[in-house]
C-alpha cells in the first residue's frame, strides 16, 4: 500500500515538473520538409512579402550555406540534420487572420487558457489584475492574436505581428530590420534571417510611455518544426516601454530548433526592460528530447541616456546558447542585465552577455545567479569591453554559481577589455553548494528537503526577481522550485 | 603548407640545420603556431617574432653556487614529445632545444636560496631552453631565474616541475628585457600530495612577454600559489596565463595579479581554475587588478572558473581601472604633492604581490629597486618609511 501511494506521488511530481507538455490538436499546414532557397520563397509567399524582403532573406541563407557551426560554446551539441525539419507550420484556421478575439479558433484559446495566457480583453479588464497586460501570440510559426491593439494605437503605439508591421509600416520595418543584428552576425542569425516566419514588432514614438505592459507568448506545437521569431523593438526619443516574452513546448521525445533574433533600438532617453520566461521543454530527466534554444538578443542603446534593461528566467530548453548584449553608443546610455539560468537533468546552458561601452560615461550592470543540478552543465559567459571613445565607462558584474549534487558543472568564462584608463570595470564572481548550515536551519523550522532548497535558492536568485514585472515574478519564483524538482536526495 | 601561421619562420630554422628532434619539428611543421584565432591566444599576436631574421643560438647560464644546480643532460632532452597535441611553443622547444637547466633536490634537503641568471649568447638569437626542477619528499627550495633579453632576440623556455610529497618550491621568475624583445615563458608544474609551489612571476619591458603557469594539483594537502607584477609602458605587450587544475580532493590554489599599464602598453590576464568531478572541498581563490595610467593603454582580463565538482569555493575578482579619487584626495589632504601621491599609491598597489610570495629578503629588496626606477620613483620615498 505505502509503495503504491509513493508510486501514485511519484507519478503526479512528475506530471507537475513539466506542466506545459500537452499536444493541441489542431489542424495545421506546413512547408515541404526540408531548407532551400524554396523553403525561403514559400515562406516569403506565404506571407506575401514585398521582393526587398525575400532579396534579404535570400541572401541571407546564401551566407548561412557558406558559414561553419559555432563549436566555441561549452556545449555538446549532436548535428542538426537541417533538412529534417519543418521550417513552417500555421494552424489552418489562422490562414485569415481574425478581426477579433471572439473570431479565434476556440481550439487555441483553450491552448492558451491551459497555459494561463488569457486573450479575452474583457475578462482581463473586468478581472482583478491592477494592470492589463497586450499580448502577441505566436503558435509554431505564425502569430495568431494579438490583444489590445486598438488601445495601444489610441496612445500611438504600434503593437502586432512583424509580418503585418511589413504590409503596414513597411518603412519602419525596412529601417530597423537587421539593423542591430545584421545578417552576418553568426550562425543562427543567419539561419533565422533566411527563414524567420513571425515574432512582434512594437514601436513607441517619441515621448509616449507606453500605457500597458506588452507581451509576446511564443508556444512550438507541431512536430518535428523549428520556430525562428524575429522581434523588433523601436523606442523613439524619450519613449518607455516594458516587453514580457514566455515560452512553453510539447514533451516530445524529439529535439526541436528554436532560433530567434531580438532586436531592440531605443533612441534618446528611451528606455526598454525586456524580460523573458524562458520554459520550453527542456527534456526528460535521461536528456531525451526537449527544446535547442540558439538565440540572438541585442540592443542598440544609441540615443543619449538611453537604457536597455535585459532580466531573464532561463528554467527550460534541453540546449540553450544566448547572449542579451547592449551596444551602448549614446552618451551616458545604460544597459542591464539580470539573468537566472537553471539548469538540471542534462541540461546544458552558455549564457550570458556583452555590453560594449562606445559613448562617454555609459554604465553597464551584470547580476547573474546560475544554478546547476543534476548531471547539467552551465557556462556564464560575458564580454564587458570599452573602446577608446567610451570615456569614463563604467561596469559591475557579478556572476554567482550555486551546485547542487556532485555530478553537474558550473563555469564561469568572463571577457574584460578596457581600450582606456578612465574606464572602471569590476567583476566578482563566486562558486559555491547551498550550504549545510542554511539546509539544516530550514529543516529544523519543519521544512522538508525541496522546500528548504526552493527557499534557499529563491533567496539566492532575489536579486534578479525582483527585476522582474510583478505578474511574472510570482510565476518565476514557482518556476524556480518546480525546475529543481528531484534534484535533491 | 603555406596556410600554416609561421611557415616561413619554421623554413629559416630547417635551413640553418638546427633541428634536433625530428619528430617534434614534424608535428610543428604540421600544425603551425597558434594565430588569434586560436582562443587561448586571441590577444597576442606572434606575426612579429615570427616574422624576424632570428638565429637558434644558445643559452647562457649563470649561476652562482649549489652543485644541485646544473646544465641539463643529453639523455634529459631526447625525449620530449613531439606530440602535435602539445603546445606549439612546447614543440619548438622540443625540437630546437638542447641546453636548459636541471635542479634536483634529494629528500628532505633544505636548500638556502638559489639564484640564476639567463640570456642569449648573440644578438638576433632565437633561445630555446627546456628545464627540469626536482625536487624529492620533504625537500625545500627557492630559486630565483632572472631571464634577460636583449634587443629583438627571442627566449623561449619550458619548465617541467616534480614536486613530491611534502616538497615546497618557492620560485621567482624576473623576466626583463632591454629591448623590444620576445620571451615566451611556460611552465608545467605537477604536485604530489602536500606539496607546495609558490611561485612570483615579475615581467618588465620587452615586445612582448607571454609567461604560462600550467600547475596540476595531484593530490590531498597540496597548494599552489602563483602571484603576478606584470610593468608596461610604450608599446610593450604581455600576456600571463594561468590554469590551476585541482586534480584531487582537499586542495587548495591562490592566485593574484597586478598588472600597470601605461602608455601605449597592452597587458593581459588568463586565468583558469578549473575543478574535475571527483575533487571536493576545494578552496581556489583568485584575484586580478590591473591599474591603467594611460588613456591609450589596454587592459584586458579573462578570468576562467570551471567547476565539476559541488564542494567547493572558488571566487575570482577583477577590476580594471584608474587611481582611486578618493586615496588621491586623502594623501592630497595629507600635503603630499599629486605626482607624489600617485607615484605612492602605484607602489603599493604593485608591492601586493611581492607580499604574496614569502620571499628572502633581498629579493624582496632587489624586486623593490626594480619597481621603484621603473616608476621613476625618486628615493625621496624612504622618508616615508614606506
Amino acid at each position: 500500500m505505502v509503495a503504491e501511494v509513493e508510486t501514485i506521488q511519484q507519478v503526479s511530481a512528475l506530471a507537475e515538473k513539466y506542466k506545459y507538455g500537452f499536444v493541441t490538436d489542431i489542424e495545421s499546414e506546413s512547408a515541404p520538409k526540408g531548407l532551400s532557397e524554396d523553403t525561403v520563397r514559400f515562406i516569403s509567399a506565404k506571407k506575401g512579402e514585398p521582393e526587398w524582403l525575400l532579396e534579404w532573406r535570400l541572401k541571407a541563407y546564401r551566407y548561412w550555406l557558406e558559414m561553419p557551426t559555432p563549436d566555441w560554446a561549452k556545449l555538446k551539441i549532436p548535428p542538426i540534420d537541417y533538412q529534417d525539419a519543418y521550417y513552417y507550420s500555421a494552424p489552418k484556421s489562422a490562414e485569415f487572420r481574425p478581426e477579433t478575439i471572439d473570431d479565434v479558433d476556440p481550439a487555441l484559446i483553450e491552448t492558451y487558457n491551459k497555459l494561463g495566457i488569457p486573450l479575452h480583453e474583457q475578462e482581463m479588464l473586468a478581472g482583478v489584475q491592477q494592470r492589463s497586460v497586450a499580448v502577441d501570440v505566436v503558435f509554431d510559426s505564425v502569430s495568431v492574436a494579438t490583444t489590445f491593439r486598438d488601445k495601444l494605437a489610441e496612445a500611438g503605439v504600434i503593437f502586432m505581428p512583424i509580418s503585418e508591421a511589413v504590409q503596414e509600416h513597411p518603412a519602419l520595418v525596412r529601417r530597423y530590420l537587421g539593423s542591430v543584428v545584421p545578417h552576418t552576425d553568426n550562425y543562427f542569425a543567419a539561419l533565422n534571417s533566411a527563414v524567420f516566419t513571425d515574432g512582434s514588432f512594437v514601436f513607441v514614438p517619441k515621448g509616449v510611455t507606453c500605457p500597458m505592459e506588452l507581451s509576446t507568448y511564443f508556444r512550438i506545437n507541431a512536430e518535428n518544426t523549428g520556430q525562428f521569431e524575429r522581434t523588433l523593438v523601436v523606442v523613439e526619443d524619450q519613449g518607455y516601454v516594458s516587453y514580457l516574452e514566455g515560452c512553453t513546448a510539447p514533451q516530445r521525445d524529439e529535439n526541436q530548433l528554436h532560433a530567434a533574433v531580438v532586436e531592440l533600438v531605443a533612441l534618446e532617453e528611451a528606455e526598454i526592460k525586456y524580460s523573458t520566461v524562458q520554459n520550453w521543454y527542456p527534456g526528460d530527466e535521461h536528456g531525451r528530447g526537449g527544446i535547442y534554444n540558439f538565440v540572438t538578443k541585442r540592443a542598440k542603446c544609441q540615443g543619449a541616456r538611453s537604457k536597455v534593461s535585459w532580466t531573464q528566467v532561463e528554467t527550460g530548453s534541453a540546449i540553450t546558447w544566448k547572449y542579451p548584449s547592449c551596444m551602448l553608443i549614446g552618451e551616458e546610455s545604460q544597459g542591464e542585465f539580470y539573468s537566472v539560468a537553471i539548469t538540471n537533468n542534462l541540461q546544458q546552458a552558455d549564457t550570458g552577455t556583452k555590453m560594449v561601452h562606445v559613448g562617454k560615461n555609459s554604465r553597464s550592470r551584470i547580476i547573474s545567479k546560475g544554478i546547476s543540478a543534476g548531471r547539467s552543465n552551465q557556462t556564464y559567459r560575458g564580454l564587458v569591453k570599452s573602446t577608446r571613445t567610451a570615456k569614463g565607462a563604467r561596469n559591475f558584474t557579478q556572476c554567482d554559481s550555486l551546485l547542487i549534487g556532485d555530478r553537474c558543472g558550473a563555469h564561469t568564462v568572463p571577457y574584460i577589455e578596457a581600450g582606456n584608463a578612465t574606464s572602471m570595470f569590476e567583476h566578482e564572481a563566486t562558486t559555491s553548494k547551498v550550504s549545510e548550515d542554511q539546509l539544516f536551519y530550514c529543516r529544523q523550522r519543519g521544512m522538508d528537503e525541496e522546500e528548504a532548497l526552493a527557499l534557499i535558492v529563491n533567496g539566492f536568485v532575489k536579486d534578479v526577481l525582483q527585476e522582474l514585472p510583478m505578474e511574472f515574478a510570482v510565476e518565476a519564483q514557482k518556476l524556480v522550485a518546480i525546475s529543481l524538482e528531484g534534484s535533491v536526495g | 603548407m603555406t596556410d600554416v601561421f609561421g611557415a616561413d619562420f619554421l623554413d629559416r630554422i630547417d635551413g640553418a640545420g638546427a633541428v634536433q628532434n625530428a619528430a617534434a619539428f614534424a608535428s610543428l611543421r604540421e600544425r603551425g603556431f597558434p594565430n588569434r584565432r586560436v582562443e587561448a591566444w586571441r590577444y597576442t599576436d606572434l606575426t612579429g617574432p615570427l616574422g624576424r631574421a632570428l638565429a637558434p643560438a644558445g643559452l647562457r647560464i649563470n649561476q652562482e653556487q649549489s652543485g644541485l644546480f646544473g646544465p641539463i643532460p643529453a639523455a634529459e632532452v631526447s625525449h620530449r614529445s613531439a606530440d602535435p597535441d602539445t603546445d606549439a611553443l612546447s614543440l619548438l622547444n622540443a625540437s630546437l632545444a638542447g641546453e636548459g637547466f636541471l635542479f634536483d633536490v634529494p629528500e628532505k634537503v633544505r636548500l638556502k636560496p638559489v639564484f640564476a641568471r639567463f640570456g642569449p649568447m648573440a644578438e638576433n638569437a632565437l633561445v630555446n631552453a627546456n628545464n627540469q626542477i626536482r625536487l624529492a619528499p620533504g625537500a625545500q627550495a627557492t630559486l630565483i631565474e632572472r631571464w634577460g633579453n636583449t634587443d629583438d632576440s627571442w627566449l623561449n623556455s619550458d619548465t617541467n616541475i616534480e614536486l613530491a610529497e611534502g616538497a615546497h618550491l618557492t620560485r621567482v621568475i624576473l623576466v626583463e628585457d632591454g629591448g623590444a624583445g620576445t620571451q615566451t615563458h611556460r611552465t608545467a608544474a605537477r604536485l604530489a600530495e602536500s606539496a607546495r609551489y609558490d611561485c612570483l612571476v615579475v615581467t618588465i619591458g620587452g615586445g612582448l612577454h607571454r609567461i604560462e603557469q600550467h600547475v596540476d594539483i595531484n593530490a590531498a594537502g597540496a597548494h599552489a600559489g602563483l602571484a603576478a607584477l606584470v610593468l608596461k609602458t610604450g608599446q610593450e605587450h604581455s600576456d600571463f596565463v594561468t590554469s590551476v587544475r585541482h586534480l584531487a580532493a582537499d586542495t587548495t590554489s591562490d592566485q593574484q595579479v597586478r598588472t600597470v599599464v601605461d602608455e601605449q602598453a597592452t597587458a593581459i590576464f588568463q586565468g583558469g581554475i578549473h575543478v574535475a568531478q571527483d575533487s571536493q572541498r576545494i578552496e581556489g581563490d583568485q584575484l586580478s587588478r590591473a591599474l591603467m595610467l594611460s588613456d591609450r593603454a589596454q587592459a584586458f582580463t579573462k578570468p576562467e572558473l570551471e567547476i565539476f565538482a559541488d564542494d567547493v569555493k572558488c571566487s575570482h575578482g577583477a577590476t580594471v581601472g584608474d587611481l582611486s579619487d578618493e586615496a588621491l584626495f586623502y594623501l592630497r589632504t595629507r600635503g603630499i604633492e599629486e605626482s607624489r601621491a600617485r607615484a605612492l599609491l602605484v607602489l603599493a598597489f604593485a608591492r601586493e604581490p611581492l607580499a604574496a610570495v614569502d620571499l628572502p629578503d633581498a629579493v624582496e629588496a632587489m624586486l623593490d629597486e626594480k619597481l621603484k626606477a621603473w616608476l621613476g620613483v625618486p628615493g625621496a620615498f624612504e622618508e616615508l618609511a614606506l
